[in-house]
């Protein structure tokens, strides 16, 4: 093994966890939404509010 | 048969009616178009911003040819289109956007059937997950690959090459005038990427979802033969109408299934894992990670295209491409037969006899290209919700590795110090990279295929373990685990990892710790 090599055992990680801290949300725009809403990878990272399907129902009149 | 949706806007009297139709008129419509004709939008992906789908007007002249022949009545509308080689920070992270645009414009217009035009990686996933949101009937048709690059006498392949020169240019094997040159050799026609990248992958996925006639991958875009197709899919939208054959009989659980096994068997993109699952959630087919490895590991690749072999898409279409392939799973046991598809037929009626002219591109299921291929699902403490690898593009030696991890906190420190001739690394270590996932990048970037120290090219290192919570490239090869979840923004333990670190990359027993 090479020299310096250190383990992460459950102590030195609960420590790393402790200091980590996300990163503020832009302050506007469709980044704030995407940030906010964007599911992870291994979901399909589609919005969580765009999961699902509401067909083509006709919508009322615009006049 | 059933009233028309678009009748609900031109099949009026009163004053509703004449707005609806009036100024319509302007573009010199005659009346009896408005009188119960199937309305077909062509939901298009032109831009010129987007070279891969920028002949993508003229597909729709073709589309509109079958349709008015089918007794339609066509209209073109944009959407917005995603390029992915000029669209900063990714086009990833639009993805969604684009797709919220299809939805409302299916929905809110008088449409009543839907041909989606498809090129470049995101625009396949965008139109269908939009569209499925709607349910209307629906038939995709994608723009066909460019023809192989040809560069000093030898295939080039998109984004592969670039990957492969670039290293040769860090390393001065390859002069920069030869490099720059390469540009233009490299994409000489119209069409998308002719490696078995994301946007060939993702056409293939259409084709295996039974989402467009058979044949649709592979057809160069330049080839007389696309725009045939585009005129045969305009004339079965319209029948498609008149069946009422909407996109959820078609998007079934067994046509993701088709498509998991197929992705494995063409060697295809990683990013196909989160477009699929993405797209099976709109129309409410539950699909996971887990899936992937069941149903696609055990299987081989076929197909030997870049950037897991070496031919092109041009190639792949002359083989036979995906009808060839979908019949050697099918004689193998491994597609379900009874997919329905968007042109009335189950899957096994369009391939069963589909001939192969070239067994050296696509191989038999007993004598495939790569043995196991397919995309592995690893878990582990990096990745607890899950991360992926593409067996096919790695090197198998690496599979099992341990190593000192090597850890960059965003692309901007690697880019930092890569280059770097001091930097403590060696080709036993793993490199790691943060903070490029969905909410991170954002956008969860095609960087995870991580070009390797300067120093290590030169010893001839070619391969090393890399993992992220990013994507990376469908041209793109090597030891890399990418979509490490949750991500390291989302507050996932690929966040706590430091340089020093040990980290066990066991592919056979899926984990990565």
């Amino acid at each position: 093994m090479c020299p310096g090599v250190r383990c992460a055992d459950e102590n030195t990680l609960a420590e790393r966890r402790a200091q980590w801290k996300p990163s503020p949300l832009p302050e506007r725009g469709y980044l704030r939404l995407y940030i906010k809403h964007v599911l992870q990878a291994n979901q399909g990272a589609d919005l969580d509010f765009l999961v699902g399907h509401s067909g083509a129902p006709v919508a009322r009149d615009n006049h | 048969m059933k009233k028309l949706r678009s009748q609900e806007w031109f099949g009026r009297s009163e004053r509703m009616g004449f707005i609806y139709r009036s100024w319509m008129k302007n573009q010199g419509w005659p009346p009896d178009l408005f009188q119960g004709r199937p309305v077909i939008g062509i939901c298009n992906t032109w831009s010129e911003l987007t070279p891969c789908n920028a002949h993508f007007r003229e597909i729709a002249e073709w589309v509109k040819r079958g349709v008015w022949e089918a007794g339609g009545f066509p209209l073109e509308f944009p959407v917005m289109s995603l390029g992915e080689v000029l669209l900063r920070p990714t086009a990833m992270l639009f993805r969604n956007l684009a797709s919220m645009d299809v939805e409302e414009s299916i929905r809110g217009n008088p449409l009543d059937g839907i041909v989606l035009l498809m090129g470049c990686d995101k625009t396949t996933p965008s139109l269908l997950m939009g569209a499925a949101s709607c349910d209307l009937p629906t038939i995709g048709l994608s723009g066909g690959p460019m023809l192989s690059g040809k560069f000093h006498g030898r295939d080039l392949g998109s984004g592969t090459g670039v990957w492969q020169m670039s290293e040769k240019v860090r390393t001065g094997e390859m002069k920069m005038e030869e490099f720059f040159e390469a540009e233009s050799c490299m994409h000489r026609s119209k069409g998308h990427c002719m490696t078995m990248g994301t946007a060939s992958t993702m056409a293939s996925m259409v084709e295996a979802l039974g989402m467009s006639l058979p044949g649709n991958a592979a057809i160069p875009a330049v080839d007389a033969r696309r725009h045939t197709l585009a005129q045969l899919t305009g004339r079965r939208i319209v029948e498609m109408v008149n069946e009422d054959l909407r996109m959820s009989r078609i998007l079934t659980r067994k046509a993701f299934e088709n498509a998991i096994r197929t992705n494995a068997a063409i060697g295809g993109s990683t990013n196909a894992v989160i477009h699929l699952i993405a797209i099976a959630g709109r129309i409410g087919v539950p699909l996971c990670l887990d899936d992937f490895e069941r149903l696609g590991t055990g299987l081989p690749c076929l197909v030997n295209l870049q950037p897991s072999g070496s031919y092109l898409m041009e190639d792949f279409f002359y083989a036979g491409g995906v009808p060839a392939v979908l019949r050697e799973l099918g004689e193998a046991g491994a597609l379900d037969r009874d997919a329905l598809t968007v042109n009335g037929q189950l899957i096994w009626n369009n391939v069963s006899e589909a001939p192969c002219w070239n067994r050296d591109v696509i191989h038999r299921f007993a004598e495939p290209f790569k043995k196991d291929a397919g995309i592995a699902v690893l878990r582990g403490n990096l990745a607890p919700d899950g991360a992926v690898i593409k067996l096919s593009a790695a090197n198998p030696e690496l599979l099992r590795h341990r190593g000192r991890a090597a850890v960059f906190e965003s692309i901007e420190d690697f880019h930092t110090r890569i280059d770097d001739e001091a930097l403590d690394i060696d080709e036993s270590c793993v490199m790691i990279l943060k903070n490029c996932g969905p909410k991170g990048y954002p956008g969860m970037a095609e960087v995870g295929n991580m070009p390797l120290p300067p120093k290590l090219l030169r010893k001839g290192v070619k391969d090393m373990v890399r993992i992220s919570d990013a994507r990376m490239s469908g041209t793109a090869y090597g030891t890399v685990v990418l979509h490490a979840s949750p991500e390291a923004a989302a507050g996932g333990p690929i966040a706590l990892a430091r340089s020093g670190d040990m980290v066990t990359l066991d592919v056979p027993g899926r984990t990565v710790r």
